[in-house]
């Protein structure tokens, strides 16, 4: 009975695998990848060796990092506030406009993010700052200004999502807790603080767990529509999905952006293995694998 | 989530509680309530209001985006764009 599964995922996920030669070949289109010659782990080079290779690491684990924490903090809290809201149909329909901006796609983000940012008609920049009396700003040229707007954005779009997995995990704990620590004479602050948050904790850490283990995956789409590739705003917008997109287009060696993603994948497996086996320490009940 | 607490039932406590409703035991103050209920609201403004831009934007008047930039309200609507699609 698992034969069906086991061949989608032999021929899905194993099978391409065999492609991560490719990061140690100079692949020559002539004489095809399996005849092209080795050139061992010259192709990784150029993802370490240059200064913008530190600037964009940085960038990706910086990003990755408050994305991360800043998710988790802010939907946690926000789960809590829709349990505690007293109308349920109000409840709902605030989680229904909170989810509509993760239907949006990238570019269509980046558009809005355009018809408030552009420096000749944005809506930032011809009517709000001259309502407060402040100059107008050139944010596409700026690049001290992206690491929050960049951090917004992101939140902006998937907070919606993640609030409604906690949710999920809210709604599940059994009333009867809640129940005993009003008779103990909880507060509701108590309540959240030593019932919600412990109980929803298996989420919370398999949530973490898995963004944990594409902390090195940049998200393109964000790095690269929404900041409309500007050159000025690459030293605090580079991450390594956008660098590897750029070089290639440059350059055009698929041996460089395949070394770039198996080191990716393989920074990533190393974290979650990392992460897991420290929540396996802590509790071991809550540990993924 | 509460536990439903037994009221007397008075002919004139009806008619409060049509009124005011009686707060359950484990609910939040109203003032708590509402100021989440403050807050979902700016925030579900904060979801929508961007794309309110736009689609304003797509009906207002070109040369008027140009000079004005772009703006909740504009001063001539206009279905131009939509036209230039179709």
């Amino acid at each position: 009975m698992m034969l069906p599964a086991i061949i989608i995922l032999v021929i899905n996920n194993y099978i391409p695998m065999l492609g991560t030669i490719i990061a140690f070949k100079d692949v020559n289109y002539q004489k095809g990848i399996l005849a092209s010659d080795w050139v061992g782990l010259d192709n990784f080079k150029y993802l370490f060796a240059t200064d913008t290779a530190t600037r964009m690491i940085r960038n990706t684990l910086a990003y990755n990092t408050a994305f991360i924490l800043l998710t988790l903090v802010i939907s946690v809290a926000f789960a809590v506030m829709f349990n505690e809201m007293r109308n349920r149909l109000l409840s709902k329909f605030h989680q229904s406009a909170m989810f509509l901006p993760y239907f949006l796609s990238w570019v269509v983000v980046s558009y809005l993010v355009y018809g408030f940012l552009s420096t000749d008609h944005g809506f930032v920049n011809k009517t709000l700052l001259p309502f407060f009396g402040m100059q107008p700003i050139e944010w596409y040229s700026d690049a001290k200004y992206w690491p929050v707007i960049l951090i917004l954005v992101k939140l902006w779009k998937e907070i919606g999502y993640t609030t409604v997995i906690y949710m999920a995990g809210i709604l599940g704990i059994d009333h009867e807790y809640y129940e005993a620590a009003l008779i103990d004479g909880a507060t509701k602050w108590q309540q959240i603080r030593k019932i919600t948050i412990p109980l929803i904790a298996p989420v919370i850490i398999v949530m973490t767990l898995l963004q944990i283990g594409r902390i090195f995956n940049a998200d393109f789409g964000l790095f690269f529509q929404v900041t409309r590739n500007a050159g000025a705003l690459y030293s605090t917008t580079q991450v390594i999905d956008t660098y590897v997109y750029q070089t290639f287009l440059a350059i055009g060696d698929i041996g460089m952006s395949s070394a770039a993603g198996l080191v990716q994948s393989i920074v990533g497996f190393l974290l979650i293995f990392l992460a897991n086996l420290l929540v396996r320490r802590i509790s071991k009940e809550d540990a993924l694998f | 989530m509460s536990i439903q607490v037994e009221q007397p039932i008075s002919p004139d406590r009806v008619v409060r509680d049509r009124r005011k409703r009686k707060k359950k035991v484990n609910e939040i103050s109203n003032l708590s309530n509402l100021l989440i209920n403050i807050f979902f609201w700016i925030y579900t403004g904060l979801c929508v209001i961007p794309l309110l831009l736009v689609v304003i934007v797509s009906f207002s008047d070109e040369t008027d985006v140009l000079i004005k930039g772009y703006s909740f309200f504009p001063k001539s609507l206009d279905v131009a764009s939509y036209a230039f699609l179709l």
